[in-house]
């Protein structure tokens, strides 16, 4: 029944990628020397010693002219300006600005971030970064308790809510599990399977129980039937689609709790 | 030399901290709440799979090691409360009441549902943490009568400054992303390949049906072009124009083609109006924020 995964993988990316010249570098370059440039007219600025800083700032006056009743102000800075907003300012620069920089162009985490289980929250842009070579559906079947016949999961009685796109809420945990080398595999498998045979004896109070259960991915190559789409994507009925089309990537056995191989 | 760099020092001190109107963030708050309402009232279709045991939560020791620590979930009775807080809040937020205090309400929430629901939560719960959290934090508005006898409201400029840096970087890294942790600059095809997917929408679908494949070229680079040279446009007052229309059909036309990415898209249309001059704005809103 399990499909090897090399029936299904599509062309690699990296096979295609040839050793074109990136004309973007030298453009990029630019763009930082001149971001450089001003980084460092700041930091003279900073290591001037004839500044005399922050106080001398808000204790200075603005002329604000409003041209739309002809008037001008003289405006204390220091009323409008506190010693507050220069510590919160620059909390925000060292805590989220730099970090989420940092993490942006160099895609590694920070060393205070991973500590604290924070990185997350700093990687905001790396999206849609990588041409992609085949989209997946994930499916969920049970076997019940002396039956020998398969059963697949509705998505609206597990997991209704669609966060993003037309995939169900679980399918983001799904989709790490097809990566052959995801570390936390095993763990999640028997949550979630666990969670699924509970959610099933609540739906199904008359059921005996459930056997076993596995996780089923169908990939559907860019360019081929989906590049032509009559309607937004959808989920087929798994029972639609051949045996040979289907890739079992997880599954778990209830009895001896163990991986089913 | 020295009397130069003190200058330099003072006018940068004013375009970090100087007093401006707040019109700009006035409008930006009023506006990221309509966006969070829309977003926040999506998620509360499917309220118990979200924010309780009916939904599957992986447990801290299940997790990645890079997600964040799970927060506990609620029992099913504090839903609506909850969801009702969260809505009445925003709502307060768009209507202008008692805005500090409901600002770290909406905040607080945020943040527990980044940290309760990992699996639901994106780009966009980050963006909105960091918003609120810089609405919160920013300096009180203070009234100032001028010599023609007329108010005038100030307040520090950080918050415009810390918000507008959030969204250059937003934009500025997605874009060296896409070119040097991506491969934008290897494949003309790359977009081609993501609308096919599970962001399909109806209108993408029928432009694959009816553009030819080579039609999505100039929406990619389009897109690729907004996300790198877009922070420099928009640093840049006298062309900023062209880079607030240039961003606005890039956000526009993410919305059209991939699903549930209208949230998204609002939401960054948002911080385009921390860029607008304050006239255009007083234009726009007239006297409803004074």
């Amino acid at each position: 029944m399990r499909i090897s995964k090399s029936e299904f993988s599509v062309p690699s990316i990296e096979q295609k990628i040839t050793s074109d010249f990136n004309f973007f570098l030298p453009l990029f370059l630019i763009y930082f020397a001149v971001l450089l440039w001003y980084l460092s007219e700041l930091l003279l600025i900073c290591f001037n010693d004839k500044n005399r800083g922050i106080q001398d700032f808000i204790a200075s006056t603005i002329v604000i002219v409003n041209n739309s009743n002809y008037s001008k102000i003289d405006l204390p800075i220091g009323r409008i300006v506190k010693p507050r907003d220069y510590i919160i300012a620059w909390f925000f620069l060292a805590i989220w600005i730099l970090p989420v920089l940092f993490q942006g162009l160099t895609k590694q985490s920070l060393y205070f971030a991973t500590a604290n289980r924070l990185e997350y929250f700093y990687y905001v842009a790396c999206l849609f970064t990588k041409r992609v070579g085949a989209w997946s559906n994930f499916y969920v079947q049970v076997l019940p308790i002396g039956s020998n016949q398969w059963v697949t999961l509705e998505d609206k009685d597990y997991s209704p809510m669609k966060p993003f796109g037309h995939r169900a809420r679980i399918d983001r945990i799904l989709v790490l599990w097809s990566n052959p080398n995801f570390p936390d595999k095993e763990k999640q498998v028997k949550e979630m399977s666990l969670w699924l045979k509970k959610r099933y004896a609540e739906l199904n109070p008359d059921s005996s129980g459930l056997e076993a259960i596995r996780y089923i991915r169908i990939a559907y190559p860019v360019g081929g039937y989906i590049a032509k789409p009559s309607g937004h994507w959808r989920k087929e009925k798994l029972e639609t689609i051949p045996e040979n089309k289907r890739y079992i990537f997880a599954s778990y056995d209830f009895n001896d709790n163990l991986e089913r191989k | 030399m020295s009397g130069l760099i003190t200058s330099s020092y003072r006018e940068f001190l004013l375009f970090a901290f100087g007093p401006v109107d707040p019109i700009r963030l006035k409008a930006f708050r009023r506006w990221i709440s309509v966006s969070l309402l829309f977003y926040i009232t999506d998620r509360s279709l499917t309220p118990y799979q979200w924010l309780t045991e009916k939904g599957f939560h992986l447990s801290v020791h299940a997790q990645t090691w890079h997600t964040p620590y799970p927060a506990p979930l609620l029992p099913e009775w504090l839903v609506p409360i909850f969801l009702l807080t969260f809505i009445g809040c925003i709502i307060a937020l768009i209507i202008g009441w008692e805005v500090r205090s409901m600002t770290w309400v909406v905040w607080l929430q945020l943040l527990y549902i980044s940290f309760a629901d990992f699996e639901s939560s994106f780009t966009i719960n980050k963006l909105y943490l960091v918003s609120f959290l810089v609405l919160a934090l920013s300096s009180p508005i203070v009234s100032v009568i001028t010599n023609k006898k007329c108010i005038k409201e100030f307040q520090s400029v950080w918050p415009i400054r810390v918000l507008q840096a959030t969204i250059l970087i937003q934009f500025g890294t997605a874009g060296w992303c896409k070119l040097f942790h991506g491969d934008w600059n290897l494949f003309p095809d790359t977009l081609w390949t993501h609308v096919q997917g599970l962001y399909c929408t109806d209108i993408a679908a029928w432009m694959l049906r009816t553009f030819p494949e080579w039609t999505w070229i100039p929406f990619m680079y389009m897109a690729l072009g907004f996300e790198i040279f877009g922070p420099i446009i928009l640093l840049c007052r006298k062309i900023r124009w062209v880079g607030i229309i240039w961003g606005l059909c890039f956000l526009f036309i993410i919305a059209l083609t991939m699903y549930k990415l209208f949230f998204f898209s609002f939401q960054l249309a948002c911080f385009f109006l921390l860029f607008m001059d304050e006239k255009s704005l007083y234009r726009l809103y007239s006297s409803k924020f004074s």
